[in-house]
């Protein structure tokens, strides 16, 4: 190994150690002490009962349940809206393709919570949404913290993520195969479900869970436009960190979330790979 | 800009038909045409009475074998090959059962499970052979089929798709920039200028005889020469040469003489066309040496022999040709 090589892997290992390995660590530790009346409040300890109440307390399983499924619905309705955004892009003309992709990304050159108030303003009761609607003769409706409100914050925030890896697979399909598809008698609704959709599936799995894993753990949408009752497991996490002053706890809460999104992964593909053997 | 104009081919029912042409000629968009993935603004493309030329391509009887191959990489050998009769309804296990049937026909029987990555280019070519084949096309269009093989390979695999053509009596056109292979293959040649066709006949007419001075140059006739044909027709005053003796009538005027270099002998031959010059550079190319030859006009000329017992030619020497080498096109 020449030395530019070991610098190399030796600053993305410190890196990795630092930023990565070391925090899930002090994490880790934490989860593993008791509450106490100090600064920090806790004292070390190898107590693993925080554990055992992260993963059977009612409440907190309901939140894990919820933030899935919020994630799950979030990352459906981006994929179902990105795909073919994506197939537009990627067929449009090359000189087109440069401008949608910045349209795309274009809001990323704002804050986050910017854009999250933004939305505030929309969907307020007097806001712009509801302006417009009282205008046509409609009704007012209620969509500030509500599920909706929730929703639209998740699939907006999260969609380029769905785009961009669907795209970046389209756009090297090569036209030839959609060509030999049509020639053989595939039309072109036959096509897409044969050729494209098949080839762009490590697009959707980069996408899906490009989306997924950060919105699960999601914290400030539905706290800034969720209801109440939106108790995700971000939420539940600051709760218990901030207003119960329980580290211990949070700590705990926060590993069970890492080894859902870690582990459920791994076994999916563990168990899509034997039956995929089995099948032959 | 126009890709195809004035145009007009008939290709028969069972024949193996060649499109010769260089890149530009339009000879991959005429194919295109015929496949449907380009409409002709004008015109028509009729197959079996039919006219194609507003009909997409999954509608139509004709099946392509693509220039990379353009198999589907996610998909097994078999379900490539098996990907036209699906498509067009056959039952599964009708399926399967051509599937093999084109597998021993191709000779890569035991190859149906595996992925077109894991085969040769080769191998490759003759799966997408297959699966041009597959769906019984009444017309098979195939792409420069050979340019992505090597030489060894490419003599092989062309011998392989005439024997195939031969036996399932398919109608082929055949795409390529390659004389050699258009010569060994056809049975008609259309060699294509500028959208439309230069000429078309069998290979021999197309090399023996070509129809211009565009043809005789594109099938490498090297010697080109301006001159007069003489009233009377057998004879042509060729500035550069002197006067030459023609074998065959042809019209007075202003034309253009064409001789192969391999027609061309060294040594002065009684009863031929002679002329003199001095060998300016040799070319050794294995089998024929060619000589680049500065006539005392001050012409080039060139002239080939069998590079087996050739003697190195450098001071003056006579050229001789034969009456009947003469190719005479109009100016």
């Amino acid at each position: 190994m020449n030395f530019p090589r070991i610098i190399t892997l030796a600053f993305s290992w410190a890196w990795l150690l630092l930023l990565s390995i070391v925090p899930l660590g002090i994490i880790l530790a934490i989860a593993l002490a008791r509450p106490a009346d100090t600064v920090p409040p806790f004292r070390f300890a190898a107590d693993p009962g925080n554990f055992a109440i992260a993963a059977t307390d009612e409440l907190y399983r309901a939140a894990f349940w919820l933030s899935l499924r919020t994630a799950a619905v979030s990352t459906a309705v981006c994929l179902l809206i990105g795909y073919p955004m994506a197939l537009a892009i990627a067929r449009a003309a090359e000189r087109w393709r440069a401008p949608l992709l910045l349209a795309l990304m274009l809001p990323f050159w704002t804050g986050f919570l910017m854009r999250i108030n933004a939305w505030i303003g929309m969907l307020r009761d007097d806001g712009w949404i509801n302006a417009v609607l009282t205008m046509l003769g409609f009704a007012q409706v209620r969509l500030l913290y509500t599920d909706a409100a929730l929703y639209i914050g998740m699939v907006y925030t999260y969609f380029p993520f769905m785009v961009l890896p669907i795209y970046a697979r389209l756009a090297k399909l090569d036209a030839t195969l959609l060509e030999a598809a049509a020639d053989l008698g595939a039309s072109p609704v036959r096509t897409f479900l044969r050729v494209t959709l098949p080839l762009s599936l490590p697009g959707i799995a980069a996408g899906v869970a490009l989306v997924f894993i950060p919105a699960v753990g999601e914290y400030v949408i539905p706290e800034l436009l969720g209801g109440p009752g939106a108790q995700l497991i971000g939420r539940v996490m600051w709760a218990e960190f901030f207003e119960n002053r329980d580290w211990p706890m949070a700590a705990a809460l926060a590993w069970v979330l890492l080894m859902v999104l870690v582990v459920l992964p791994v076994g999916v593909r563990a168990m899509a790979r034997t039956t995929r053997r089995r099948a032959g | 800009m126009t890709a195809l104009d004035r145009l007009d081919l008939v290709v028969r029912r069972g024949e193996l038909f060649v499109l010769l042409g260089g890149s530009g000629s339009g000879k991959t968009t005429l194919l295109r045409a015929v496949g449907g993935f380009v409409r002709p603004a004008a015109g028509s493309i009729v197959l079996d009475g039919a006219d194609l030329a507003r009909v997409p391509p999954h509608r139509r009887p004709v099946n392509t074998v693509f220039q990379s191959g353009a198999l589907f990489p996610h998909l097994s050998v078999a379900a490539n090959i098996g990907f036209g009769p699906r498509q067009r309804g056959m039952k599964r296990a009708a399926v399967d059962a051509r599937v093999a049937e084109l597998l021993a026909l191709v000779r890569l029987e035991g190859y149906g499970a595996r992925r077109p990555h894991e085969l040769s280019g080769g191998q490759q070519q003759r799966v997408a052979l297959a699966r041009g084949l597959a769906a019984e096309p009444s017309l098979l269009l195939l792409d420069e089929p050979l340019s992505a093989l090597d030489r060894g390979l490419r003599a092989e695999t062309a011998a392989e798709l005439v024997r195939l053509q031969k036996r399932l009596g398919t109608t082929f056109i055949q795409v390529t920039h390659d004389q050699q292979e258009a010569l060994t293959m056809a049975d008609r040649i259309g060699v294509m200028r500028a959208g439309g066709m230069a000429q078309v006949g069998t290979p021999r007419e197309i090399y023996e005889r070509p129809a211009n001075r565009f043809v005789a140059e594109f099938m490498g006739v090297s010697n080109l020469w301006d001159g007069i044909v003489r009233d009377g027709g057998i004879t042509m005053d060729v500035p550069s040469v002197g006067t030459v003796r023609l074998a065959v009538a042809a019209a007075p005027g202003p034309a253009v003489l064409g001789v192969r270099a391999e027609r061309i002998l060294v040594g002065a031959i009684p009863d031929m066309n002679q002329m003199t010059g001095v060998p300016e550079r040799t070319i050794y190319a294995g089998d024929m040496v060619t000589y680049t030859i500065r006539l005392v006009t001050g012409t080039i000329a060139h002239a080939a022999e069998p590079a087996h017992g050739a003697v190195p030619r450098e001071n003056e020497v006579t050229l001789s040709f034969p009456p009947v080498a003469c190719m005479v096109f109009p100016a």
